[in-house]
């Protein structure tokens, strides 16, 4: 556990020493960039994208994982004001947090119903600052937030017919750095290696005739480290492709897995 | 930026496969990480299995059956036994819509990687085993989005619900009512299941020993050795006015078994509230009676009573006078508010009409009696206050050693809406353990609407909400 601990820190260490390392030649390397040959106008790419999560949580005492199937709806601006890329995606997601026991509520209620479907919005952003050969450096950001649609259901086999209602919202926020390689004419590969929190909430309400109560369980990423690896996978001059893995390495090993398709204007 | 820029490099199937090989290798790291973390997860498991294993009247009209007990045969006990887990981890089952042939049905179950099935006739349930490193959750998952699934679950668990090895156990119908003929006085014939489901209720709680129910009655015989253990202190004798609330009768310890008899000990009878502990308020003389004042007094005690950690969460009264009075109906609001739940027996007349404190139905729980076969007591007082009702006809139960006839064990049949009331006791007891945080209205609604409905359906006033359900009060409820 210690052991963890050490290497979540050490980790944590080198991320900023990387960013502080990249920091003083920012403004430089933005300025040049902006003269560079490489700087493009900008422009956007519109696609869809489908991800796979499922992330090592905790739950008050104990620890699960948090699953999640996304359908979004994508826009990329690429080299907007001559220096980042911005992400922007909305969707539909469902989270599965079966396994939740709600043993504050005059009722206990044991979570077993599988996958709440909610909705999904969240912004991602790309800052190049070196160039170098064919590899480009930079700061990556990311963030989305899921706010699961109210779920209700009948509590039936007591003397009064009763009512639970499930509430969850969880959000995520990752910052880091990240590597692409431009060498290659059809395909860029790239690396995040990114600083990640989960967070969240599971609100339960219960009411059967004048009995009730409400529990909130909170929901937390464990680990604080994401690394990611994709490419974008060129199908035709206009037409890509994006699969990307992320991998969660806590306590709880999570991994994440996405695969999008875009068209380019 | 791919696309902006028009580089000659030919190489990058090599990086595509150099990137295919990256996730390769990342997930199996990923696989290898679960995997040790589940053997992990397992011993720990298996650590804390092998740790758990080391180890005012008497309700007035009291009738008292005392038959000889022939000395049996301790069985050994019967714990709650299973891996500790909730589903088979490799069957799930699952329900097709009745529209879809049993061809398609197979074909499905071969997409969805089941090792082996088959059908449960009649209802066209599948329980289907899933190949080794297939999820039982991802498996459900998946064929909950299939529209010709009705149905999928897991394959719960079952399991022996705990049983102590208490000596008596076995006459205690009311606890766990296996029908046919009951080894109780009269040796008549029972309904299954005519029981208050403690064993039921015994696998999620058991009480906490700080939880205290205090009994106002007759006073304990904290010398028993059923309760020896289980009796917080002498208490207080509010007739004598002195510090030692011994039982000089015999009803209080009787009372005070049935609640928290010291449970899985190898002798004697199990209490409802396993670990809980009592306080004994002597209120009742030996003669069987006793005054309000004496009742007010002992309530405004027990309410403000703590010793170290443990307070006092319910208090019962097998008690029970004809008359209102606003001085009782104080002392009842003093002690409801401080949180403490308060269970008084209905009485024993037969008539209509309950009995005060019962009666007094914003601050406490009113319980009349039913037997065996889940049938109202033909003793048992009715009216609107009553609340619900509890097994009262033949209940063992210990009784002082001083009152024990020689040759025959501590321990002695009774009848009465003072043997159903200390069951109910014992629940809330057991409630308010788990729960410390619920207030007493709560818990007492949780009684009233988790019952049995066992009379006339619905709310009646001879057994009112029912027949009370230990397991439905206090095992998780499942959302599906």
């Amino acid at each position: 556990m210690a052991a963890k601990k050490m290497r979540g820190r050490k980790f944590l260490w080198l991320a900023l020493a990387l960013i502080v390392f990249l920091a003083p030649g920012f403004k430089a390397q933005t300025e040049l960039y902006a003269e560079s040959e490489l700087n493009q106008a900008a422009s956007w790419d519109f696609g869809l994208r489908f991800d796979f999560f499922d992330r090592g949580i905790k739950r008050d005492e104990a620890g699960s994982n948090l699953k999640s199937l996304h359908l979004l709806a994508e826009a990329r601006g690429k080299n907007l004001g001559g220096t980042v890329d911005l992400t922007l995606f909305v969707g539909l997601g469902q989270t599965d947090l079966n396994g939740l026991v709600f043993n504050q509520l005059p009722i206990t209620l044991d979570y077993q119903a599988g996958g709440i479907n909610g909705m999904i919005i969240g912004l991602a952003a790309d800052w190049p600052l070196i160039y170098k050969s064919d590899f480009k450096l930079g700061l990556t950001a990311d963030f989305m937030t899921w706010f699961g649609f109210k779920k209700k259901f009948a509590i039936e086999g007591f003397v009064f017919p009763g009512e639970a209602k499930a509430e969850p919202d969880w959000s995520q926020a990752s910052g880091g750095i990240f590597a692409a390689y431009e060498g290659y004419e059809n395909v860029e590969p790239f690396i995040k290696i990114k600083v990640s929190g989960l967070w969240g909430t599971f609100k339960m309400t219960e009411n059967m005739q004048d009995l009730s109560g409400e529990e909130n369980k909170s929901l937390k990423g464990s680990g604080l480290m994401a690394i990611s690896l994709g490419c974008h996978l060129k199908l035709t001059d206009r037409l890509y492709l994006t699969p990307v893995a992320e991998f969660y390495p806590a306590s709880k090993f999570g991994l994440a897995a996405s695969l999008g398709v875009f068209y380019a204007f | 930026m791919l696309w902006s820029k028009k580089r000659k490099n030919k190489n990058w199937p090599v990086a595509v496969l150099a990137l295919i090989v990256f996730l390769i290798l990342g997930l199996w790291l990923s696989s290898s990480e679960l995997a040790a973390q589940k053997k992990k997860e397992d011993k720990r498991t298996a650590t804390l299995h092998n740790k758990s294993q080391q180890k005012l009247t008497p309700a007035r009209s009291l009738l008292e059956l005392r038959e000889p007990i022939q000395r049996i045969k301790v069985m050994s006990s019967s714990q709650t036994g299973g891996s500790g887990e909730k589903y088979s981890p490799h069957q799930v089952l699952v329900k097709f819509r009745s529209e879809l042939t049993t061809q398609s049905a197979d074909d499905i179950l071969t997409a969805y990687q089941a090792k082996s099935y088959h059908l449960i006739p009649k209802i066209n349930v599948y329980v289907v085993h899933l190949e080794e490193g297939i999820s039982v959750e991802d498996t459900l998952s998946a064929l909950r989005n299939n529209p010709d699934v009705a149905y999928a679950g897991p394959d719960y668990k079952l399991h022996l619900c705990t049983t102590p090895n208490d000596q008596l156990f076995r006459y205690q119908y009311a606890l766990s009512n296996p029908g046919g003929q009951l080894l109780i006085p009269g040796s008549p014939t029972a309904k299954p299941q005519a029981d208050i489901k403690a064993t039921g209720a015994w696998d999620y709680v058991k009480g906490d020993p700080n939880t205290l129910i205090a009994v106002l009655d007759t006073g304990i015989d904290y010398t028993h050795p059923d309760l020896a253990s289980k009796v917080i202190d002498h208490g207080r004798d509010f007739v004598n006015d002195d510090d030692d609330a011994y039982d000089d009768a015999w009803h209080g310890t009787h009372v005070a078994g049935i609640i928290a008899a010291a449970t899985n000990n190898s002798e004697g009878i199990a209490g409802v509230a396993w670990n809980c502990r009592l306080l004994a308020g002597k209120v009742i003389s030996a003669s069987d009676e006793g005054d309000y004042s004496d009742l007010i007094e002992a309530l405004i005690w027990a309410a403000d009573y703590t010793n170290g950690n443990a307070k006092v969460g319910v208090i019962n009264m097998s008690i029970g006078g004809p008359e209102p009075d606003d001085f009782l109906e104080e002392a009842l609001r003093y002690a409801y508010n401080k949180g403490i739940v308060l269970i008084a027996a209905a009485g024993n007349e037969a008539s209509q009409g309950i009995s005060y404190p019962a009666a007094y139905d914003s601050y406490c729980l009113a319980v009349g009696a039913t037997d065996y076969n889940d049938k109202v007591a033909s003793f048992s007082n009715y009216g609107p206050e009553l609340d619900v009702a509890a097994p009262g006809v033949g209940i063992i139960s210990t009784i002082p050693l001083a009152q024990t006839d020689p040759g025959y064990l501590p321990y002695a049949y009774a009848n009465g809406t003072s043997m159903a009331t200390p069951h109910v006791a014992g629940l809330a007891a057991l409630i308010k353990s788990a729960k410390p945080w619920l207030g007493a209205s709560d818990i007492m609604k949780l009684i009233k609407y988790s019952p049995d409905d066992v009379e006339a359906a619905g709310f009646d006033d001879y057994t009112g909400y029912g027949r009370i359900n230990a397991k439905r009060a206090l095992a998780p409820y499942i959302l599906r």
